[in-house]
């Protein structure tokens, strides 16, 4: 009713006034939408950063009591090493040599586990003809082929960077595999119709068909890029952080482990994050055809 | 009938089963001639669209002969374009991009590409969704952007199976419409149209085929004498609509009743 009555002092036709009426209130009602979506998001990142606290702080009053800090050292005492450790910068050293080992077997492993794929993936007979070995070494624990990886490749990059190889290869190479046969049939004939080469349905309909999968392989493959990078470290490297938690490790020294534990979680969550945005952004990037 | 096109000499398909031979076709025989419109009708399974696939060169037979243009066909028929029963879209591409496939699989320039493209799109009432991509599209869309497609290169003799299957009963009128105004500019185009649907059979056909329940037979072929071009919803309020339905329902009727009974 009241807006009806200022709609007539505003001198605008009925209708008119009422869609205008009409749009405000959407308008409001999409305002209030936002800010409960805000505040839920607010409560959450709240909950979280709580949790993380309420999680340090019990495990530091534990600590002393309950728990044996030369067991289970304190976040205090994790902190204190952490600062000494980058005020100094003596962890550099080993935080840029795992990352270098891990994108360099994950660049590596990504790109042969993408061209077998899509190469087997097409030719059948090869593929079922190498299919049981592929399955063997896929089923293989890779930790296992560590102390021979140290006997060909010695102690440092080569042997740690060939468990990432390892580790990350399969993965990869199942989902490219997948997404080659996941291609429609139906778009594959209909493009050998219009007169497709061999090599223009490759380019133009397997591969595109197949990307999603690829992408969701390489992404499914970080986190093992870091377990082969901390295993190859931990069997036989003298830097690294997979070396440091071991080294500490050897020296009872629970603070620097958790030290050590603490820079790798930061690392595996920093390189979820950028796989998460940084494969979207790539998606972008990369042309459709 | 001088002028043949696709000639089918007995043409049977079968499959192993478990070790028992099934034959979904057997002993196909039809002339198809340049610029005809033979639609094939018959009770599901009844192996209508694995005529197209041969037809197309994506299967063999496994006895008889497949004569395209007067020759054996040997490997993908690049001759002829395919319209298939799903969507058929190429999901990752917009609606022009998907329409210019073709041409762009045969080098075609991209200028020209693009203003045949933007004709084709015209013809099919597309204007305007270059840039969506089909699953932004309705059914019928889909459908016109695919017909589009197979439009585009020209092919001389075009393989349409169901296409207008999925299609809502008025959405399906339309498109039978279209793709007759269609076929009214590119002439003396040939197409064999699979359907199970008997209005369609006659108000698309030059000649219908009816196919009998598995292994598929061809067990009547009817031509239909209506004029072109058809008016597709008033054609079928004609006496002489009528009379080509009721023969052909009757042929059919048969072979659905048959197959009812030999699968109960």
């Amino acid at each position: 009713m009241s807006a009806e009555v200022s709609a007539d002092i505003s001198n605008m036709s009925p209708p008119r006034a009422a869609a205008a009426d009409e749009a405000a209130q959407v308008r409001r009602l999409l305002k209030e939408e936002r800010g409960r979506e805000l505040r839920r998001r607010l409560l959450i990142l709240a909950g979280q950063i709580a949790l993380g606290a309420a999680a340090l702080a019990a495990w530091e009053a534990l600590s002393g009591s309950v728990l044996d800090p030369f067991w289970f050292s304190a976040p205090s005492d994790i902190g204190r090493t952490l600062a000494d450790w980058f005020v100094s910068g003596s962890v550099w050293p080993h935080v840029r040599t795992t990352l270098y080992r891990m994108l360099a077997g994950f660049a590596a492993a990504a790109a042969a586990a993408v061209a077998l794929g899509l190469l087997l993936g097409r030719l059948r007979v090869l593929e079922k003809i190498l299919e049981p070995y592929i399955m063997a070494l896929f089923s293989l624990p890779k930790v296992a082929l560590g102390p021979l990886f140290i006997i060909w490749f010695g102690l440092g990059f080569k042997s740690s960077f060939m468990m990432v190889v390892a580790m990350v290869f399969f993965p990869v190479f199942y989902s490219v595999l997948n997404g080659v046969r996941a291609a429609d049939a139906h778009l594959i004939d209909m493009a050998r119709i219009m007169g497709a080469s061999r090599r223009q349905l490759a380019a133009k309909i397997i591969l595109p068909a197949a990307k999603p999968w690829i992408f969701a392989g390489l992404k499914l493959a970080v986190p093992y890029a870091i377990i082969g990078a901390v295993i190859g470290e931990m069997l036989g490297a003298n830097r690294g952080l997979g070396f440091l938690v071991q080294y500490h490790s050897g020296q009872f020294n629970s603070t620097g482990v958790f030290a050590a534990l603490f820079i790798l979680t930061a690392i595996a969550l920093a390189l979820e994050l950028v796989s998460k945005h940084g494969g979207n952004a790539l998606r972008r990037l990369l042309p459709k055809k | 009938m001088s002028d043949i096109l696709i000639s089918l000499r007995s043409v049977r398909k079968s499959y192993l089963r478990g070790g028992r031979v099934v034959d979904a076709l057997k002993d196909i025989r039809l002339d198809i001639g340049r610029g005809e419109r033979v639609v094939f009708i018959g009770p599901s399974g009844c192996g209508k669209s694995t005529v197209l696939n041969l037809i197309a060169g994506l299967i063999r037979p496994t006895s008889g002969e497949v004569l395209y243009g007067g020759k054996p066909l040997s490997g993908v028929n690049t001759r002829v374009g395919y319209m298939p029963q799903a969507d058929g879209n190429i999901p990752w591409r917009t609606v022009g991009e998907d329409v210019a496939f073709p041409l762009e699989i045969r080098g075609v320039p991209r200028p020209r590409v693009r203003a045949a493209v933007a004709e084709m799109l015209r013809t099919v009432g597309l204007s305007g969704f270059e840039n969506h991509y089909p699953s932004e599209l309705s059914g019928g869309m889909r459908k016109r952007s695919v017909l589009a497609r197979t439009l585009i290169y020209e092919p001389e003799c075009l393989l349409m199976d169901e296409p207008f299957g999925a299609l809502d009963a008025q959405t399906k009128l339309q498109m039978q419409m279209e793709l007759q105004n269609i076929l009214m500019k590119f002439e003396r185009r040939t197409m064999v149209f699979v359907t199970h649907d008997l209005e369609e059979a006659v108000t698309l056909g030059d000649r219908v085929a009816v196919f009998s329940r598995r292994p598929g037979t061809i067990k009547l072929v009817h031509r239909v004498d209506l004029p072109w071009p058809r008016d597709v919803h008033a054609v079928r309020f004609t006496p002489a609509f009528k009379a080509h339905y009721d023969a052909l329902w009757r042929a059919l009727q048969e072979e659905i009743r048959e197959a009812e009974v030999s699968l109960g």
